[in-house]
């Protein structure tokens, strides 16, 4: 799972529709990729990002980034940094913790798995 | 008009009323009579239906989402689960349709890929950036081997914030799902997560297969899969999924591509357990998928349920529909 994922992802629990982001992250095996800077790519992204997901993920792989400013978008130092951090940094082995209701979902192999369990997508129903 | 007369005429009237009253209960005994009759009827044809349905593919209609469920992980994910290797091997041309729709996506666009597969359109752009994802496990590994952006996740239930991508995609998909209702709620999952006027590519199979040189009689069927043991799964890592599918040598048109494994079976509506049958010196298992074959306006029906939503187009090709889905407006929750 790349950085930039995370920074799309959100609980898949209903009841955490607009709660469940930005999911917290453990990470205990990470990999950098060597893929080159796109300029375009990242000018364009920025305005999609959460910046607070992205300072939280940044901690846990102790990457900081600087704040976004008006001037950020000029910066090519800063603009690399970040590219690098969205698009390079892969967790392989971890886990993503939803901050509503606490729903841990492992990362294994680099893949999140995000799927819910029979009985918690059917809890109500009785058989 | 005397006490006499008066009392007669009332009890003239008493008669009438009770009269009419007794009339107005016949006609509603023999209108329950004729409902229940009607309703009696129903059942039985109903009856009749679920029997042969469950003759043709081995269960009956889903009546409810959760029986639904079960019968798509049952006849569907745990088949994928099984055959994914096989089936990368054989999954490796891009149609055109879905290739330039992401082409013509705007460098730095955001996407999803709700049922990737093998991830077969998660490398066709690389100035866009595309997560796949896919109920089946062995899907994502295979996507991770290739350096995709892949998780495990259900199509209905997808692990992403609303109102954000441009574009999501989902071919060869839809036809899985098996009430219409989840279908509907499948198209309403890809909409949620998009911006408004982000548009949705989605595909499925048609009842018209020309290939077949025959159309299917029926919507809901069981297609086979004809297994070679060397794809299995548990015994392979999954790492060595790279040299089946990396030979992009073979030059096969997309329409045999596609069905090229299919293709051999015709007997199609003879479902159930695991069977393996010999081919050319060849021992094949068999395993049956379960489709759901779209007819003539079925996604004009399905849209035709969400408020924010419209088609731009509908066609057929390569008895393939493909639909291209508008979201209108935002996503209320």
């Amino acid at each position: 799972m790349k950085v930039l994922t995370h920074n799309m992802m959100a609980c898949t629990k209903k009841q955490c529709m607009g709660k469940g982001f930005p999911l917290g992250v453990e990470c205990t095996e990470s990999i950098t990729l060597e893929q080159e800077f796109n300029y375009e790519f990242v000018k364009n992204i920025i305005p999609k990002l959460d910046w607070k997901g992205i300072q939280l993920i940044g901690e846990k792989l102790a990457i900081t980034i600087p704040p976004f400013t008006e001037e950020s978008l000029l910066d090519q130092e800063f603009l690399k940094s970040l590219y690098h951090l969205l698009c390079n940094v892969k967790i392989i082995t971890g886990s993503l913790i939803c901050p509503n209701c606490q729903r841990v979902y492992p990362i294994e192999k680099g893949i999140p798995n995000m799927l819910l369990r029979e009985d918690e997508i059917y809890q109500d129903v009785r058989e | 008009m005397s006490l006499e007369e008066k009392s007669l005429n009332s009890s003239k009237k008493e008669k009438k009323l009770l009269y009419k009253q007794e009339k107005k209960l016949e006609k509603q005994l023999e209108k329950q009579r004729i409902q229940e009759e009607k309703n009696n009827a129903r059942q039985q044809e109903e009856k009749n239906k679920q029997e042969i349905l469950n003759q043709r593919i081995g269960f009956n209609e889903p009546q409810s989402d959760h029986e639904a469920y079960r019968v798509e992980l049952k006849h569907v994910h745990q088949i994928y689960d099984k055959i994914a290797l096989h089936f990368d091997s054989t999954r490796y041309k891009a149609w055109p349709i879905v290739e330039n729709f992401l082409n013509k996506q705007t460098v730095g666009s955001m996407g999803v890929d709700v049922g990737c597969g093998n991830g077969k359109y998660l490398g066709i752009n690389n100035d866009i950036y595309t997560i796949g994802s896919d109920i089946c496990n062995n899907f994502t590994l295979i996507c991770n081997d290739k350096h995709h952006e892949a998780l495990v996740a259900d199509g209905l239930l997808l692990p992403y914030k609303s109102d954000l991508f441009e574009y999501a995609i989902s071919i060869a998909v839809i036809h899985h799902f098996a009430t219409f209702q989840r279908r509907v709620d499948a198209i309403k999952e890809m909409l949620r997560v998009l911006k408004p006027g982000g548009v949705i590519l989605v595909t499925s199979w048609a009842t018209t297969q020309e290939w077949k040189g025959k159309n299917y009689e029926n919507q809901d069927v069981m297609v086979p899969w004809l297994f070679q043991n060397q794809f299995n799964m548990d015994n392979n890592n999954s790492s060595s999924s790279s040299s089946s599918s990396n030979d992009n040598n073979r030059d096969i048109d997309i329409n045999n591509e596609n069905k090229k494994n299919e293709k051999e079976n015709n007997d199609t509506d003879t479902p159930k357990k695991t069977e393996s049958i010999q081919k050319s010196g060849t021992k094949y298992e068999v395993f049956h998928r379960y489709y759901h074959l779209f007819e003539q306006g079925e996604f004009e029906s399905i849209v035709g349920e969400i408020s924010n939503a419209e088609i731009i187009e509908n066609n057929l090709d390569h008895d393939n529909y493909y639909c291209f889905i508008k979201k209108t407006s935002s996503t209320i929750v």
